[in-house]
């Protein structure tokens, strides 16, 4: 998959009229940018809009925009925070046309699997989660999913979201205390 | 690690894991695009149309509030006379070098008056276990030379402390470590220097794997290392530290629980450090400002007198069955006493913001203070545009956001 996205990288660029210089970089970097982190981004859109193909729909979105993009980038090395930065992006652009739409309500995962009462409670534990997550205000359910899901540090969030590093602090605690009254534990233990 | 945190960590590994990675539909070819040079030159165009759209674009309208010159209040409230501050400082990281790039942290001295750069040092950068980091704070003391700045480090917790003299004349500024340390157990987050210079007040919490006991202020003396704690066990936390003259300290407290106990609601309260006793919470409750839309507190600064409480307030005017918004962001003077509005600053209007994602989200969130000069009257502000306030008169002032730092913008801080 690595290779196709190379090669459609270069005919691509050589059609944008991208310098030599900046093809190979651009194919070598976005390349290494998708077998590197494609799942983990599809999952991160997952947990944002809810199903997988609308997931992946938007990772290839994001990794077509960064591949357009990339000689405006002002810093090659900031090329994962800008293909995290569009999915996000892409995950809001889906909840603001749902929204619009009234027609689709977004899930954090699919039906679950409830072949055993086990697996039937760890569903609804899950399910708990996804309505408590969707409760949150989009700040606070993408900061909690960053730090949470991606384990990114405090500047890096900063520097997806493009807020301080204290509002990433803030954010992150109050979205915890949240998360907790949504799903109805009095305090943060 | 909290039970919450903990809970959500496993729940969200669980449910990303049903993604396998053979499961994924294989990659869509491109769609050729049949104007693809005029499409590639459209790119950046359009993503700064997008950004003016959202930010400037949506009719940004700033004006000092009711169009008064500084010199001519509307409310007959006499315009600041008190000395501003010479120099504001940035604190800032950027990435430098090639492909490997990796971080500088940086601290830039600018003239207050013209905003122009005058010194800039560099400082080392903390960086965490797996190489990132959180990005650098500054606080400043009164005399308008004499700043803090502070970088921090989560796993392992690490927290280093680098005091910084501006020359008189501005160009050029000494750093050096301070040999102050907080201990492991303790968490920090926001730190403030003392109008004297003296003593840095942080908010704490002792946090255990998955308790915390107790959150606090921790007081500590610069040159001796000595540091006194207010402590609680009360379930929430200080947050939003700053200094009110040189014996009060002003934070947020933020409750955890949904109706907490009388004297323990969200809010911004005083702590006399010369009152009695170490309990935090009997520090007194002070006006504060709502929680914005978003349910974001916005900071909150308090003059040295310890009567007036500068923050910002958010009203969010909804439009065209909800899909536009109009955000009236004000920098305004509360009575620490009652919580009364006493005046109003600075004003800002954002018209045509979108709903929801980087529309009307952002645009609760994008009006603070920032720093207070000593004498309470001048105020360093991102509203969202970066300037000084000088009672109801704006300023726009250069190097925050620093235009070098956009890898990693939000690391900054600014403070006078």
């Amino acid at each position: 998959m690595a290779g196709f996205m190379a090669d459609d990288v270069s005919g691509q660029e050589g059609a944008a009229g991208v310098g030599p210089a900046g093809r190979g970089d651009a194919a070598r970097a976005v390349t290494d940018l998708f077998r590197d982190h494609h799942l983990e981004l599809v999952r991160l859109a997952l947990v944002m809009v809810g199903d997988q193909a609308t997931a992946e729909d938007v990772v290839q979105d994001a990794f077509e925009r960064l591949h357009r993009g990339w000689r405006g980038l002002r810093q090659p090395s900031s090329g994962l925070a800008y293909v995290r930065s569009s999915v996000l992006n892409g995950c809001r652009s889906v909840h603001r046309r749902a929204a619009v739409a009234r027609k689709h309500v977004p899930e954090l995962a699919g039906s679950a699997d409830t072949t055993s009462p086990d697996a039937a409670t760890a569903a609804d534990d899950r399910g708990e989660m996804a309505a408590a997550l969707r409760s949150l205000p989009r700040r606070q359910r993408e900061v909690l999913v960053l730090r949470y899901y991606l384990d990114l540090d405090v500047a890096e969030i900063a520097g997806t979201l493009r807020i301080s590093p204290s509002a990433v602090r803030a954010t992150n605690a109050r979205g915890l205390v949240a998360l907790a009254r949504a799903l109805g534990e009095d305090e943060i233990r | 690690m909290t039970d919450i945190e903990q809970r959500l960590r496993r729940d969200l590994k669980e449910v990303t894991e049903r993604v396998a990675p053979g499961s994924i539909r294989p990659l869509r070819e491109p769609v050729v695009r049949r104007r693809a040079r005029v499409v590639r030159w459209l790119a950046p165009v359009a993503a700064v149309v997008a950004v003016i759209g959202v930010v400037a674009g949506a009719s940004l309208v700033s004006r000092s509030h009711g169009g008064q010159s500084a010199d001519v209040p509307s409310n007959g409230v006499p315009e600041p006379v008190g000395p501003m501050p010479r120099y504001y400082v940035t604190a800032y990281q950027s990435f430098v070098g090639a492909a490997a790039a990796h971080v500088v942290t940086y601290a830039a001295v600018h003239d207050s008056a013209t905003g122009k750069l005058l010194a800039r040092v560099t400082l080392p950068t903390l960086t965490d276990a797996q190489g990132g980091t959180e990005g650098p704070s500054i606080t400043a003391a009164g005399d308008d030379r004499t700043f803090v700045v502070t970088e921090q480090s989560d796993q392992p917790k690490v927290v280093k402390f680098y005091l910084l003299r501006v020359a008189a004349n501005g160009r050029s500024a000494r750093l050096s470590a301070l040999p102050l340390t907080v201990p492991g157990y303790l968490s920090a987050q926001d730190v403030a220097l003392s109008p004297d210079g003296t003593r840095l007040a942080m908010d704490v919490q002792h946090c255990n794997k998955s308790t915390c006991p107790y959150t606090g202020i921790r007081v500590v003396t610069i040159a001796t290392g000595t540091a006194s704690t207010w402590v609680t066990r009360a379930n929430g936390a200080p947050f939003n530290v700053s200094w009110a003259g040189n014996e009060h300290v002003a934070f947020e407290w933020q409750s955890n629980v949904n109706n907490p106990p009388a004297g323990q609601q969200t809010g911004y309260r005083l702590l006399n450090l010369t009152g009695p006793g170490r309990n935090l919470m009997a520090s007194r409750a002070i006006g504060s400002p709502q929680p914005e839309p978003s349910q974001y507190v916005p900071a909150a600064l308090v003059t040295p007198d310890g009567n007036l409480v500068i923050t910002s307030t958010v009203q969010n005017i909804s439009h065209f069955f909800g899909l536009r918004h109009t955000v009236v962001s004000q920098i305004v003077e509360l009575s620490a006493r009652t919580g009364q509005l006493v005046r109003i600053l600075h004003t800002v209007t954002q018209s045509g913001v979108a709903s929801g994602a980087n529309g009307v989200g952002e645009a609760d969130q994008s009006c603070n203070v920032l720093s207070l000069g000593p004498a309470g009257m001048h105020v360093l502000v991102a509203c969202p545009g970066f300037g000084r306030l000088d009672g109801h008169r704006f300023t726009a002032l250069p190097g925050f956001p620093s235009s070098s730092s956009s890898g990693i913008s939000g690391q900054q801080a600014a403070a006078w």
